[in-house]
């Protein structure tokens, strides 16, 4: 029997909506399915990559003082020995520390002026005076005064001038950005004392091999940090917390697996409907292309929707539920400005890995029964 | 119920009534194969947005905060924890955000160790 291909796409949604509960449920498992192991990868991509990203901006090396009892401060004129070094273009001296708030645990840093001068971005940033701070949109101040209490070395009161803007959020949300003066009193650093020094390099490939020239610089044992460890730093945490994420996998392989038996066992049951077909003078051909039409017809939508399920729980704009539930934030958290870009192999992947055993499980029944004879369908099927 | 019988009201021809084409269904499976065909463009255009994002370079960014700043940690875990520090050595300044804590994690596998998980040993006279 010839069939006209859109009657035949149209029959397929009508022998769908035949059994609309059924339909539904498969759709919204395979749905769901897709949105779980979607989400985890798209997670782990967009979060990787974002920190490679932002990590090219911060220093190339840093360079710390150490003792057996652990680091060391180090005298800022220390910077002019790291710019002996050929190679070296800038040595910052850093102030900074984590200190405690009423409100919470938040980081340090002494406001550097020639780099906030430096700083091209669309908001105007203005490196906070003695007594002011410059804070992130996690630091909370009581709304009657705008005065933070900061308990260091010494307890100092600062009033925060200004905040950094939501797109740094990233960067800054716990950030409380002081006056040098301030942050030294609050540290219990003595004037010409500094944490450590960041250095920039000109050619950034090159920061690994200026290490044992930086060892032998110093008059004392130093500890050297480069870009790469500290991305392999955060690369270990986010693989520590996707290893538990993947948890989530088993069950999702489980559902994948009764899904697939599930499938199965409707076409199984549709035994007598293909042998009347056949019997009208249905093709094995017609046959097996309107059961995978049906299957397409609820497959490929709800592996769709569940891929933009996902997308939107990763990408969208001021998302917070991953600081919150899987990086440890509790009252606030970080919006994340997440990088894309990279959405299309994984798009691709999720869909083979649902779509591939949910077709496998359509065609094989429909091609034993399309083979069949239609009189043996029809009495097995009764 | 049909008896099988001739009726004579039947006998004169009369226009064959049109189908019920609400029976077919089939206005309903055509907007069913509509909405599955929606959806999947749904998808595609998200992923076509997503990768001309991905050409296009960002506006606003936290990028050149993180060169201002100085520091070479991220706000992903917050701070005065193990995992927000890439450097894994003590500072010079106090971490501890009290002092009753101790002065570095003792992690888990140490404390297994302890020797409190030891099978007690008899008493030598």
């Amino acid at each position: 029997m010839k069939h006209n291909r859109t009657a035949q796409i149209l029959w397929a949604g009508r022998e769908l909506l035949t059994h609309p509960g059924a339909t539904l449920l498969i759709a919204l498992a395979m749905g769901l399915l897709t949105t779980m192991i979607a989400t985890g990868l798209l997670l782990s991509q967009a979060l990787t990559a974002t920190t490679n990203r932002l990590l090219s901006q911060g220093p190339d090396l840093v360079v710390r003082r150490v003792t057996h009892d652990g680091g060391q401060l180090l005298s800022v004129k220390m910077a002019a020995t790291a710019m002996a070094i050929p190679g070296i273009i800038e040595a910052r001296p850093r102030i900074w520390g984590s200190v405690r708030t009423p409100q919470g645990v938040v980081t340090v840093v002494a406001a550097d002026q020639k780099a906030l001068r430096r700083l091209h971005a669309p908001a105007s940033i203005r490196a906070p005076l003695p007594g002011q701070a410059l804070v992130g949109h996690g630091v909370t101040v009581p709304e009657t005064d705008s005065r933070l209490m900061l308990q260091g070395a010494t307890m100092i009161t600062v009033r925060v001038a200004q905040r950094f803007p939501l797109e740094a959020d990233l960067v800054t949300h716990d950030l409380v950005m002081l006056h040098p003066a301030d942050a030294r009193r609050l540290l219990g650093l003595a004037p010409e004392d500094a944490c450590d020094l960041a250095l920039t390099v000109f050619h950034a490939d090159e920061a690994e091999a200026l290490r044992p020239e930086l060892a032998r610089a110093f008059p004392w044992p130093v500890h050297i940090t480069t870009r790469q460890d500290t991305r392999k730093h955060y690369a270990t945490a986010f693989g520590r917390r996707g290893g538990l994420s993947s948890m989530l996998y088993f069950p999702a392989v489980i559902a994948l697996l009764l899904l697939v038996a599930g499938v199965v066992r409707q076409q199984i049951g549709n035994r007598a409907r293909i042998g009347l077909f056949k019997a009208l003078g249905w093709t094995s051909r017609d046959i097996v292309a309107l059961q995978v039409t049906k299957a397409l017809l609820v497959g490929l939508p709800a592996i769709a929707g569940g891929l933009m399920i996902a997308y939107g729980l990763v990408y969208a704009p001021a998302q917070q539920w991953i600081g919150t539930l899987l990086l440890g934030w509790q009252k606030t958290a970080p919006l994340m400005h997440l990088d894309t870009g990279y959405a299309a192999p994984i798009f691709l992947e999720v869909t083979g890995i649902v779509l591939i055993p949910y077709l496998v499980a359509v065609l094989w029944p429909s091609l034993v029964q399309a083979a069949s004879d239609p009189q043996d369908l029809l009495n097995r099927g009764d | 119920m049909p008896t099988g019988k001739r009726s004579p009201a039947n006998d004169h021809p009369t226009a064959d009534p049109l189908p019920d084409q609400s029976l077919d269904r089939l206005v309903p499976a055509g907007w069913l194969v509509g909405a599955a065909l929606a959806v999947v463009a749904a998808s595609l255009l998200t992923l076509t947005v997503d990768a001309l994002q991905g050409i296009s370079p960002r506006r606003k960014d936290a990028a050149p905060y993180m060169r201002a700043i100085g520091l070479n940690e991220l706000a992903l875990v917050p701070a005065g924890r193990q995992a927000r520090r890439p450097d894994p050595l003590p500072t010079p300044v106090d971490w501890r955000y009290l002092p009753t804590l101790p002065k570095q994690d003792p992690g888990v596998i140490p404390l297994l160790d302890k020797e409190q998980l030891t099978p007690p040993q008899a008493a030598i006279p």
